[in-house]
């Protein structure tokens, strides 16, 4: 017989928001009404199942934040990788908050139920959650026994038997309302008058299913042990390690070659059978005396092109000073995208390359770009993007260089013509005689084009002319209304 | 030298009637237009009229012209300016935008070019190409090119200089294609705001209508200020001096305004061979006939010659006979109605039976109804049946058809609350904090708490100063939102409508209103009338028919005028606050005036009902009334002119008129002046008109002798009146509804309660108060039951209400129509032979289930449940085909008592089972509670312990934060009143409680002295010290009136 411990997680919306402790009256809201609330909002009488106008009256300071239920299923992920240590049958349920283990069969492993539950409820508490546990043979039952006021071992005959009369008991006191089946099974359920499992479990199974559905049927089937519970399993994401292990340690740069080849013609055989490309190649050096260094490479090659990273690898390798004998080096990689579905050529030139689509153009430029991002480190790699501002400062930015466009989209014809070249600074503009002086005489050739703008931040009023310079070029200037002071802002040609 | 400024007429504004784009009202661009010395300015919302009546107002006052026109967006992407000329281009252009609104759900348009060549244009058009014009200039000469061939001499192209980027280069561009196609120039403002102030508002609107926030509005955002009324200088700056010379060109071709309307009634409600005066003058002299058989009083006789010499003279005949018409057909259906308000000063409609107020018994003032000084428009309001008054609508569509018939709008505008939500949003607050701060505004007289509360919240919403966000806030109050329906008001002309005001689709299906409001109809002189719903009606009209079926001895069955006047035993009940389900005096504080005020006459009623307004109890007019009326203080009045104003009223203002008179009588106001007061106090609340005064009406009443105490009385006395006082006749109106639902309440109880029950939703109480009312007055409930209910309730015997099916939540009318008709052919045998025959669905038969319907088979509510269920609902009659199936041996165990009342309230709302209360009295907690008809005889002053289900919660606007809750228990109901600090220390209990334990201190009126014991009926209320939750003894599913 399984056994499958329950860990459930009943303030799950304000952990995964790290709100549950907050001194603050604090509630998770959906569709403006209350779902969780902290403590010390429920001390002043807020409760789930309330508006957000109750709540409001009740407590006017009330700080309300919207659920978020990628963080809670993230944060439920998270912890089921990192309860993958205690069993290889870890699986989620996100409506209920819950993670559920099988751990019969690790009970050996661990040394007997009292060590893996403390190791496990460490863990949890480490990670600052609430929650409870229950135990029994299938998942359904251990989620109702959560509920219980017993610790889980109390549910165990001995170190390798359950308690079945106990868990019996325990699950027939049970309101149906905590039963995991429909809202409208459970308003069936009461207006039939049964309240407690107990009742349920007196009628003939036939009879419920009958009246219930099959899934109810099946539920039950499961509480009362007559059927086996099949919930599906949580996997942890898949990602590449690989490393290689030299016995009498490495002591120069240049011996790590071919491993550094061997590794990545592993990631390429990974990759292939994923169909998936790499955005990441996350090095390990690890030294004989127990230190490591670690080197993360971002790339940005639509197709696997080995060469390449290699060659990327070793510009990196380049900057690192060895600190000892390396005993190991290993190559991990956890971000992937779906590969462009090309064929392989029939004829392959290049043994390196696995797919050889893609504009060679494009392919160059991504190989420079990768070349200059690990050269250079890629907060020193800058692009320009298109910004949907009115301000013409502002319409054009500065960002981290990227291979995913991150420019908003732009209206052309709501995008007025601006000069090639703008300073990063308006330059202050003198008058010498009445006439505006900067670096030479300028004279006014077109405007005002008046932008009037930001109002809510800092209000910006200016008024954009065209201007011919004493020099012959032609520049772009403004008279800001506010300071009453004339500036260069471009330069046309 | 000095600069010679061009004279300029503004062709292009819209205002906030563009709703969610323009971002001034009317009036604002209309007065600032006249103070810049504009030649006229246009109001050219798009595709809409809605503003123009405001505009034509203010144009009047500050004496510029106005030019009418409309703007539209056509679906070949080109921009139309349309100029009234006169009366005929007014209509094309009113049926233009009727046409594109009418084709498109509310809100939308949609109009092409195509729509334009239907008839020869009066209008004049312009071409307004400044963000429309195209990149290729080829586009742009077939666009000149067909607009040519449409508008031919009346075209002209709209420039606008509003210092965008690269606006020479434009100018040229549009100067090359009007020299090409021969159309003139002229300078076009694309006004949106009166003042470049305005440009903060008008980048929040913006946001709000593309639902973002102006953080992302980017590009979206106007590049500048410029879009406002600029002074001729800048003007001059701006455009050559022949674009501003061609805009009084054309401003001068524009003739039309709105004075020039003349609205024409309908001619069909007057026979042939006869006219409006005679027909008129025929049918009241026949309707004071039927009033009084006998003989028509002398005093009648003089004042129905009064008042048809006026309507004459004023030429409302036609208005008085549309309205007679849709009693009449009302009448005809057995449709019951009554007009109140104004109306029921006139002796005229009284006789053509559309008011009930008997004018030789009231002194009615027909002047406040019609008036030749204020040469205002009737106004008559009908209340009919609130179920029946679609068939009246129906009737009038019918009967002048869609074109001629529309109802009014209602212009639905910024509230405090709404105008915190969209400019919160606008700006980029939090969702959460927005809420917070519209749930409660108590920070809005405090910026500083304001800016507390944006400080606490995220980093991002730092930037947003509480001062930006207070103005915004102020500044978006009462701008124009959108247009609703009006509750009833119709228009109703000649002509086709759309020639007078654009119609547009309402929000409800096969609906149309107009683009004006109630206001704008008024201000034009334009006539309407409100056809309106009133539920105790359609509870009368019931009661009445039920009354009938039990006399079938009568006649034409028992009518609303059988109904005997003065009833003793009525006035007897009223006295002693028996008036649960009452209209209009059937509220917890009518309640507790009524043993004090104790009503013997018709007359007390009327002043009853008016006297608990917010009006009389601010101006605390109520204490020295009652006090005059026991005799407590002498009446007494500084002079007979006094008296002739107060005398009926012992001495005390009440109604809304005698307000006014005193404004006349003793603060000296001019009859003109008293009208403008009258203006104000309506709309009060609005504006601060009210407020311009006050002083007048202070030093006035000091000049002539009168306390400072008495003058700021009547002027606190003006304020509550403005929105919430009564006239006189409109008191009178509601009073005769009053005293009829009394009388029947009180003779023919079973009828009353049966009628009021099948007019739910409406009035105060829910059904299971009025079910134990009626049971307290010896009704005899049955519970619902599938093999005697229907769908409505009905009465088996006199004193027997059989409870229909209407009560269960989630059941149908048609799944009830159904059982009926099975029903029809023989009782339900057995739930599978009520399944077989009624076919009704699976959520239904639960309904019933739930609801105990099933309790005629002996099988309690669980069991039923359990037997239902068996039937798959997909293929019902495969499974029962007989009782074995549903029946599997299987006895569930029956539901206790606080189940079962439980349940009954979860799906009836009430139970006819012991109350809740009884079961909870053997609790320890509540061992010491007195009931609620045993508070009558305990001491004031003494503490007392009371529980009971909430039912009310409220906190009037009069009482200065004291909340009122009332309990149920089985013996009635108890008034608690719970003070502020108590309020603060209990928030919890108040909120949450269903069920509340409430101790504290009894305090006891005993109303009359000098009266019999026996016969007061004192007023008690427990001033809460201590109240507990109790609900979680018994949790139910109860309601509660609260915070009205």
């Amino acid at each position: 017989m399984m056994w499958w411990l329950c860990i459930r997680f009943p303030s799950l919306m304000l952990d995964s928001l790290s709100l549950r402790e907050s001194t603050e009256a604090t509630a998770v809201i959906e569709r403006q009404v209350v779902l969780q609330a902290n403590t010390t909002a429920i001390e002043q009488g807020i409760q789930p199942g309330h508006s957000m106008a109750t709540a409001l009256s009740l407590y006017p300071e009330l700080h309300a934040v919207e659920r978020q239920t990628k963080r809670e299923k993230e944060l439920l992920e998270h912890v089921a990788v990192w309860a993958y240590r205690f069993s290889p049958q870890v699986s989620i349920d996100t409506e209920l908050s819950v993670i559920f283990l099988e751990i019969r069969g690790s009970l050996k492993l661990f040394r007997g139920f009292n060590r893996l539950f403390s190791y496990l409820s460490q863990g949890i508490k480490k990670r600052n959650l609430q929650f409870y546990c229950g135990l029994s043979h299938n998942p359904v039952a251990s989620y109702l026994i959560s509920y219980s006021d017993k610790e889980p071992g109390y549910y165990r005959q001995s170190p390798t038997k359950l308690d079945n009369n106990k868990i019996q008991q325990q699950l027939k006191s049970s309101p149906v309302t905590l039963l995991p089946c429909s809202k409208n099974v459970k308003k069936n359920l009461k207006s039939m008058g049964l309240n407690h499992i107990s009742a349920v479990f007196l009628l003939p199974s036939t009879s419920l299913g009958k009246r219930f559905g099959r899934d109810f049927f099946e539920l039950i089937a499961y509480l009362k042990n007559e059927k086996k519970e099949h919930r599906p399993l949580f996997f942890p994401p898949e990602y590449f390690h690989s490393s290689c292990y030299f016995t009498h340690g490495l002591n120069n740069k240049q011996q790590l070659d071919p491993y550094i080849t061997q590794l990545l013609t592993e990631l390429k055989n990974h990759l292939r059978l994923r169909q998936l490309i790499n955005r990441q190649l996350n090095w390990q050096l690890n030294y004989i005396d127990g230190g490591s260094e670690s080197m993360l490479l971002d790339t940005s090659l639509h197709v696997f092109q080995q060469q390449s990273l290699f060659d990327i690898t070793l510009l990196k390798l380049e900057q690192l000073k060895l600190r000892a004998n390396i005993e190991s080096l290993s190559l991990s990689c956890k971000r992937f995208e779906k590969s462009e579905n090309h064929n392989d050529n029939l004829f392959q030139q290049q043994d390196n390359t696995f797919l050889t689509g893609g504009d060679s153009k494009n392919e160059q430029y991504s190989i420079v770009m990768d070349k200059l991002l690990s050269r250079l480190q890629s907060q020193h790699c800058i692009q320009l993007s298109a910004h949907n501002d009115l301000l013409p400062e502002k319409a054009w930015r500065a960002t981290q260089y990227t291979d995913v466009n991150t420019s908003d989209p732009l209206d052309r014809n709501a995008t007025p013509p601006r000069p090639l070249w703008l300073l990063s600074k308006p330059a202050v503009i003198q008058q010498h005689q009445q006439q505006l002086y900067w670096q030479g005489y300028l004279q006014l050739l077109q405007g005002p084009e008046r932008i009037d703008n930001q109002w809510w931040q800092q209000r910006h009023a200016r008024d954009y002319y065209i201007a011919l310079h004493s020099n012959g070029s032609i520049y772009w200037i403004f008279k800001d209304q506010i300071k009453r002071q004339w500036f260069v802002h471009g330069l046309f040609s | 030298m000095k600069l010679v400024l061009p004279d300029y007429a503004e062709l292009h504004c819209i205002s906030n009637f563009t709703f969610l784009r323009g971002a001034s009202h009317p009036e604002e661009l209309v007065t600032q237009a006249a103070a810049l010395d504009y030649q006229a300015v246009t109001i050219s919302d798009e595709c809409s009229f809605a503003g123009v009546v405001r505009a034509h107002m203010a144009a009047k006052a500050c004496n510029i012209k106005l030019i009418i026109g409309s703007e539209f967006s056509l679906s070949e992407n080109i921009r139309l300016l349309l100029l009234a000329t006169d009366k005929k281009a007014y209509s094309q252009i009113s049926s233009l935008i009727s046409k594109a609104r009418l084709r498109s759900p509310k809100g939308k348009y949609d109009i092409s070019l195509k729509d334009f060549q239907r008839e020869p244009a009066h209008y004049l058009t312009i071409w307004l190409v400044d963000d429309t014009l195209a990149d290729e200039q080829k586009t742009n000469q077939n666009i000149a090119n067909q607009l040519k061939s449409v508008f031919q001499k009346s075209l002209w192209m709209g420039i606008n200089l509003s210092r965008k980027s690269h606006q020479q280069q434009r100018y040229m561009q549009c100067y090359a294609i009007a020299k090409q196609y021969q159309i003139p120039m002229t300078a076009c403002g694309n006004v949106h705001m009166h003042m470049a102030g305005r440009k903060p508002l008008q980048d929040v609107v913006t946001a709000i209508r593309l639902n973002t926030n102006i953080q992302k509005l980017g590009n979206k955002l106007q590049v500048n200020a410029e879009l406002y009324l600029h002074s001729k200088k800048q003007l001059a700056s701006l455009y050559p001096p022949d674009l501003l010379a061609e805009t009084l060109q054309i401003a001068a071709r524009c003739q039309f305004t709105l004075d020039s309307l003349n609205y024409c009634y309908p001619d069909e409600i007057v026979p042939p061979n006869t006219t409006a005066t005679k027909f008129l003058r025929e049918l009241t002299e026949d309707g004071a006939r039927k009033r009084w058989p006998d003989h028509v009083p002398e005093t009648v006789t003089t004042l129905i010659e009064k008042e048809l010499k006026l309507i004459h003279e004023m030429e409302y005949e036609q208005y008085f006979l549309t309205v007679y018409d849709i009693v009449q057909f009302a009448r005809n259906q057995k449709i019951l109605c009554q007009g109140r308000g104004s109306a029921a000063n006139s002796a005229v409609c009284y006789c053509l039976f559309i008011t009930e107020v008997d004018p030789a018994r009231s002194q009615l003032l027909f002047e406040r109804f019609i008036s030749k000084e204020r040469d205002e428009p009737p106004d008559i309001d009908v209340d009919f049946e609130h179920e029946r008054r679609e068939e009246v609508m129906q009737y009038i569509y019918r009967k002048y058809g869609r074109e001629r018939a529309a109802l009014a709008a209602t212009v639905i505008t910024y509230k405090p609350r709404s105008a915190v939500r969209d400019v919160g949003k606008a700006l980029g607050l939090d969702q959460a904090l927005v809420e917070k701060l519209a749930k409660s505004l108590s920070w809005w007289k405090k910026p500083q708490q304001l800016d507390e509360l944006l400080n606490k919240a995220q980093v991002k919403q730092r930037s947003i100063s509480a001062q930006l966000f207070l103005q915004l806030v102020d500044e978006i109050l009462r701008f124009p939102r959108h247009l609703s329906q009006h509750v009833g008001g119709f228009i109703i002309c000649r002509e086709p409508i759309s020639t007078l005001v654009p119609l547009e689709n309402a929000a409800m299906e096969n609906r149309t209103v107009i683009q004006w409001d109630k206001t704008d109809l008024e201000s034009l002189g334009l006539m309407k009338i409100d056809v309106l719903a009133l539920g105790m009606l359609s509870a009368i009209r019931k009661s009445l028919g039920y009354i009938s079926n039990f006399e079938k001895n009568r006649i034409g069955g028992f009518r609303l005028d059988d109904i005997p006047p003065e009833d003793k035993a009525t006035y007897d009940m009223l006295c002693k606050a028996d008036t649960i389900g009452v209209f209009q005096i059937e509220s917890r504080a009518q309640m507790s005036m009524l043993p004090r005020l104790r009503p013997r006459t018709f007359y007390d009623l009327v002043i009853q009902i008016a006297i608990i307004r917010p009006g009389p109890i601010q101006g605390g007019m109520v204490h020295p009334f009652l006090r005059r009326r026991q005799g407590l203080e002498s009446i007494t009045y500084a002079n007979t002119r006094l008296e002739s104003v107060l005398g009926r009223t012992l001495g005390v203002p009440i109604f809304q008129e005698q307000v006014i008179q005193l404004a006349m009588v003793a603060a000296g106001f001019s009859g003109g002046e008293a009208d403008q007061l009258r203006r104000a106090m309506a709309s009060w609340g609005h504006n601060g008109h009210l407020d311009l005064f006050r002083d007048k009406l202070v030093n006035g009443m000091l000049d002539r002798g009168y306390s400072i105490d008495f003058a700021d009385r009547l002027f606190s006395q003006l304020r509550g009146f403005g929105a919430y006082g009564f006239p006189e006749s409109h008191s009178a109106s509601f009073a005769l509804l009053a005293y009829a639902s009394s009388w029947i309440k009180c003779n023919h109880p079973g009828a009353f309660y049966c009628g009021l029950l099948n007019s739910q939703p409406m009035g105060f109480y829910a059904p299971s108060q009025l079910v134990q009312d009626a049971q307290r007055h010896g009704v005899e409930i049955l519970p619902v039951c599938i093999n005697h209910s229907q769908w409505d309730h009905h009465l088996t015997t006199t004193h027997t209400l059989q409870l229909g099916f209407r009560l269960l939540k989630g059941m149908h009318r048609k799944s009830a129509e159904k059982i009926v008709t099975a029903r029809n052919s023989g009782i339900f045998t057995s739930m599978s032979n009520f399944i077989q025959r009624t076919h009704i669905n699976r959520h239904e038969q639960n309904c019933l289930v739930r609801s105990d319907a099933f309790q005629c088979f002996n099988s309690h509510r669980y069991q039923s449940q359990w037997q239902i269920s068996a039937v798959e609902e997909s293929r019902p009659l495969f499974n029962i085909e007989n009782d074995t199936v549903l029946d599997d041996h299987i006895l569930l165990a029956a539901p206790k008592e606080t189940e079962e009342i439980q349940w009954d309230y979860s799906y009836t709302g009430l139970t006819l089972r012991r109350h809740p209360m009884t079961l909870l009295r053997e609790n320890p907690l509540l061992r010491s509670c007195t009931r609620a008809t045993d508070l009558a005889t305990i001491d004031h002053g003494r503490i007392v312990h009371v529980a009971g289900l909430v039912t009310c919660r409220q906190r009037p606007g009069t009482a200065t934060g004291v909340l009122f809750i009332t309990l149920e228990d089985e013996t009635g109901y108890c008034n608690t009143i719970v003070w502020k600090n108590q309020q603060q220390h209990y928030n919890q209990e108040i909120i949450n409680g269903r069920i509340l334990s409430i101790k504290g201190k009894l305090q006891r009126t005993d109303n009359i002295s000098g009266l019999d014991p026996q016969q007061q009926t004192p007023v008690v209320h427990i001033v809460a010290g201590f109240i507990k939750d109790i609900s979680h003894l018994i949790p139910l599913e109860t309601s509660s009136h609260d915070f009205h």
